[in-house]
């Protein structure tokens, strides 16, 4: 039995707002439950009243948004992200490659089909799957209060473990994701012990752009559970725009991501080898997204 | 305590319950229906032993409130022989091939097999790994579970 007091099931997310105001900030939103559930039963969370989303309609769309770019609903499961795979509503696959593979990185089927995005996200691990894809998408998120909505880069979203800019009566209500730059190829990798179940020890996010000429137009690199919140690396995304994406480049690049990488040791992983593994894998990713901008095969 | 009385689809056939708000999926199933396949093993989604499916995809159901059920639809292991007992092929294989030894993770190993072959009727041995990944066996080392659900594959 876990201990719930309160139970609600609104029919909108303003209604949903307001249930979080009237709480007070006694209480959680339910989504798919896969993190909120675990750390209930474990008596690490008592919310005194949860408020759930499921009887909220269309907040598992995935629809084309503004100039062809994309909106996730707070509810979008990791199973639906990769059925949707490999071009959502038009998106371009090169760019969604990133989120579908991180997608399949996560736990097993049972959180797969269970797990949300939006839950990713306001649970706000370090390790969060969605972080990295979504900030290498420049993805904004929409919260919902009791006051109106408002739009939140996601960068600025994702303060610490398990703290975001949500007020304590705001909800996710969707993910907002720009058009990518043209031609944009990505690819997401997570290291980690064991091929499944796992949570990562790094995980990172890349991507580039290149112009008509070869040289990088633009790159986008972001790194997850090797600091207090997943980040994007400026530094490593300047040394390689404008330049040809060549092994000496993005080298540069892999090592000011690993220069920027804060990581603890844990059960997981020492420190030392997170930023070791920082290095490898950000190179492999852009060396892998450079193969797929040049319509490499993979 | 506050109960709440839900209604939803179990096994082809239409329930009615009164959920306790903090009564997991899997409780409300073992305890209030009576349908123990389902098992609880770690409780915090790791080992799978309480899969179900949950409009039609495998979940962890010691993480579904029962009260968020309401108006689904749940199969668990006991709907996936016919109705006059006949065994599926998934579950005549997995008895063939020595895939059960304890038995406490297999009815979340059916299930989460079953949905597999409803969705990818002949998966790859990779396939099959994925799909159980998580559902932990302690006992057979998952060679023989691999086998027979591919037998079963073949059957279809």
């Amino acid at each position: 039995m876990i201990p719930v007091r309160h139970y609600v099931r609104p029919a909108s997310l303003e209604a949903a707002a307001r249930a979080l105001r009237e709480a007070g900030g006694r209480a959680r939103v339910l989504a798919g439950g896969t993190d909120l559930i675990v750390l209930m039963r474990a008596g690490r969370a008592s919310p005194g009243c949860l408020v759930s989303l499921s009887g909220i309609p269309g907040l598992d769309r995935i629809e084309r948004g503004e100039e062809g770019g994309l909106v996730l609903g707070t509810r979008v499961t990791w199973s639906a992200i990769l059925e949707a795979a490999p071009a959502p509503v038009g998106f371009p696959a090169p760019a969604f490659a990133m989120l579908a593979e991180a997608a399949a990185e996560v736990g097993a089927v049972q959180t797969r089909n269970a797990g949300t995005l939006g839950g990713n996200l306001c649970h706000a691990a370090p390790s969060a799957e969605a972080a990295p894809p979504l900030l290498a998408l420049d993805a904004a998120v929409e919260a919902v209060g009791p006051d109106g909505r408002r739009r939140i880069p996601l960068g600025a979203f994702l303060l610490g473990p398990n703290r975001t800019a949500l007020a304590p009566d705001e909800v996710l209500a969707a993910i907002h994701v720009p058009p990518p730059p043209p031609g944009l190829a990505g690819t997401y990798l997570k290291g980690a012990l064991r091929g499944a179940m796992e949570i990562a020890q790094v995980s990172v996010a890349a991507a580039v752009a290149l112009a008509p000429d070869g040289r990088v137009a633009a790159a986008r690199v972001a790194l997850g559970a090797v600091a207090p919140a997943p980040f994007r690396v400026a530094a490593a995304e300047t040394a390689l725009e404008g330049r040809h994406p060549d092994a000496a480049a993005v080298a540069a690049a892999a090592a000011h991501a690993a220069g920027a990488a804060r990581p603890i040791t844990d059960i997981r992983a020492s420190a030392e080898y997170r930023r070791h593994l920082v290095e490898v894998l950000t190179r492999r990713a852009l060396e892998r997204a450079v193969e797929r901008a040049r319509g490499g095969a993979r | 305590m506050t109960t709440q009385a839900i209604t939803f689809t179990v096994n082809g056939e239409v329930r009615r319950a009164e959920a306790p708000l903090g009564v997991t999926l899997l409780d409300l199933l073992r305890g209030h229906l009576g349908l123990t396949g389902a098992k609880e093993g770690c409780g915090e989604g790791d080992c799978g032993a309480c899969s179900v499916l949950l409009d039609g995809r495998p979940v962890n159901s010691c993480l579904v409130l029962g009260v968020e059920a309401a108006g689904r639809v749940v199969s668990t292991v006991e709907g996936l022989a016919a109705r006059d007992g006949r065994l599926s092929a998934l579950q005549r294989r997995m008895i063939e091939a020595g895939g059960i030894q304890c038995g406490f993770c297999t009815p979340g190993i059916l299930v989460a097999a079953a949905a597999l072959l409803a969705s990818t009727p002949h998966p790859t041995e990779a396939q099959v790994r994925r799909a159980i990944a998580g559902n932990l066996c302690r006992c057979t080392g998952y060679q023989a579970i691999v086998a027979a659900v591919l037998a079963a594959s073949q059957e279809a």
